[in-house]
């Protein structure tokens, strides 16, 4: 599946919402997430999101809807996919996935809601359960990691204790993240189709009629042919006659 | 003047049939020469995945061991040489230890510890031995244990990236590229399960074929075994990708429980510097630290003597059942 990346983009939006809970960290990542997906264009259509989330949130009848009118936003957000053989620009859905997945986690909480909805998606787009599992765990790798950092670069320690230890820790970040994006990688390989021969459907009826008429033509022409002959040689014949 | 008209008719229509027959072999050449080419890129692009496939596969591997050797010399080692200096240890008296069930800690809980102690007192040695990517790889793929219990029999540790060199799958990951006869290193072994080097060779001869093939019956017979080739190099592919897909979640499962495990061992360090070495002495918060640190310590090892492949190079589907088993106690962390 291929997604425009306003709506790919506009999904993230209902995603830091779901919790009913908009932490500015949830939005920072949004933003930096929308910047790095469509550094061209996100910024003019920033705004058009936010209306869009808000009309859709006008059809809340109770509050007891609000998860489904999110994810019917969602739905009608990912309905319009790309032609994946004519269309180049676009967030493959893995890709959209891994990004859920980093909106999610960027207040650092992952919250039963958020978990829900990024399943509707996975479900409701095709994603494979393996798929959603595995990134899920490389992303909590991540974050883990992250953390282990963080509280490294912070520690008291010597550095020349905590250097080699950070140094591992950077190098396991980007393995995990090698790792997911081979996964997503994965996705955007497409195998050269067979090509059908087609059967020249016009080329044979004419060279089947054409048959026809040559076995048709043929003894006639060659009776005539025949004839003539014959005829030419009673001439002549006459002639020598005369 | 009939006759010249009937003689037109009957050129007309003999130089008709002529023509069709001209007009089909033209496009049979041109038919050929379509799907030559086609069954030409197929097949490359096929061979072009699993050749970047398998890269991806060896390096994921070697991530892995490095990994495994980071955390053995790092954090496992670290815990190790700590929980060595206490006394009067008794792990089944920590308060809450019933928690610590989820990180398979048991009775056996201080023998494992202490194989552990033997397990890292082994590991550092072919640490300072120095190891290749060979050996970084076969320590990724292959059961930790059986790799040193080799190494413990007296064979140095720097043998191993020889030993590993000479294993077939190792050489196919390890390889040169499918077109640069990459796959000469694995001379010509079952790799994995012998779905890679018959099919390279057909690939090879089936190219060349293709190129001087002009007869639409052959380019056909080619397509077909073009079919055959490319179903085999996208099983193969399958194979590395679903090895690549499996090491990685291993790494990030071993990322993730050192993450437990180093600044539990960092705790432990405080509460000697505080509480001193009698673990019979400590506070019931003080036990329940180690106590966690030693279970998470023994999961690190038992998520290290997980194979991921077989001798033969094949995926041990085991292991999945072991990263299931090991996850839910992760995830509760």
């Amino acid at each position: 599946m291929l997604y425009e990346k306003k709506n790919a983009i506009a999904v993230f939006y209902y995603l830091i919402a779901v919790d009913g809970n908009v932490t500015d960290s949830e939005m920072e990542t949004f933003d930096c997430v929308g910047k790095e997906l469509d550094p061209d264009f996100f910024e003019q259509y920033q705004s058009e999101i936010a209306e869009r989330y808000r009309n859709q949130m006008q059809t809340l009848i109770d509050v007891e809807d609000f998860y489904d009118v999110i994810a019917e936003g969602v739905d009608r957000e990912l309905a319009n996919v790309l032609d994946e053989n004519t269309e180049t620009e676009g967030i493959c859905s893995r890709l959209l996935l891994w990004n859920l997945l980093v909106v999610a986690f960027g207040d650092d909480t992952y919250s039963p809601e958020e978990r829900r909805l990024i399943k509707h998606i996975v479900r409701s787009q095709g994603i494979g359960k393996d798929i959603f599992l595995e990134m899920e765990q490389l992303m909590k790798a991540n974050i883990a990691v992250t953390h282990e950092l963080e509280t490294m670069e912070r520690s008291e320690k010597p550095y020349t204790e905590i250097r080699p230890i950070i140094e591992e820790l950077e190098s396991r970040r980007e393995v995990i993240i090698k790792s997911a994006t081979a996964l997503i990688e994965d996705e955007l390989y497409v195998p050269v189709n067979k090509v059908e021969i087609p059967k020249n459907k016009a080329l044979e009826d004419t060279k089947a009629a054409v048959g026809k008429v040559a076995d048709t033509v043929s003894p006639i022409a060659s009776n005539i042919g025949n004839q003539t002959k014959k005829i030419l040689g009673n001439i002549r014949s006459k002639k020598n006659n005369v | 003047m009939p006759l010249p008209l009937v003689f037109i008719g009957i050129a007309a229509a003999t130089g008709a049939t002529g023509i069709g027959s001209s007009v089909k072999a033209g496009v049979d050449q041109m038919h050929a020469k379509k799907l030559n080419l086609n069954s030409e890129e197929r097949i490359e692009k096929a061979a072009s995945r699993l050749d970047v496939l398998r890269k991806q596969c060896g390096e994921s591997l070697e991530s892995l061991g490095a990994e495994k050797f980071a955390v053995l010399g790092g954090s496992l080692k670290d815990f190790v040489d700590t929980f060595s200096q206490l006394k009067n240890v008794d792990l089944s008296d920590s308060v809450g230890i019933q928690e610590l069930e989820k990180f398979h800690i048991d009775k056996q809980a201080s023998v494992e510890i202490g194989e552990l102690g033997n397990f890292v007192a082994t590991l550092t040695t072919g640490i300072a031995t120095g190891v290749t990517g060979g050996a970084l790889a076969a320590f990724g793929a292959y059961s930790a244990v059986a790799t040193f219990a080799t190494a413990s029999t007296g064979t140095a540790i720097g043998t191993l990236s020889g030993a590993a060199a000479t294993n077939a799958t190792l050489a196919f990951f390890g390889g040169g590229s499918l077109a640069s006869g990459g796959l000469g290193m694995a001379g010509g072994t079952m790799v994995l399960g012998g779905l890679v080097a018959g099919p390279a060779l057909l690939v090879m001869g089936l190219i060349a074929s293709n190129k001087a093939g002009k007869s639409l019956e052959n380019a056909l017979a080619s397509a077909e075994e073009a079919d055959v080739v490319c179903n085999q190099l996208e099983n193969a592919s399958f194979q590395c990708m679903s090895i690549r897909r499996r090491t990685y979640m291993f790494y990030s499962l071993l990322a993730r429980l050192d993450s437990f495990l180093l600044p539990l061992v960092f705790d432990m360090k405080d509460i000697i510097k505080k509480e001193g070495v009698d673990y019979s002495q400590y506070s019931a918060e003080s036990k329940k630290i180690v106590a966690r640190a030693a279970s998470v310590a023994v999961t690190i090892k038992n998520v290290i003597d997980t194979p991921i492949l077989s001798e033969n190079g094949e995926l041990v589907e085991e292991s999945a059942d072991s990263y299931n088993k090991f996850l839910p106690s992760v995830d509760k962390e």
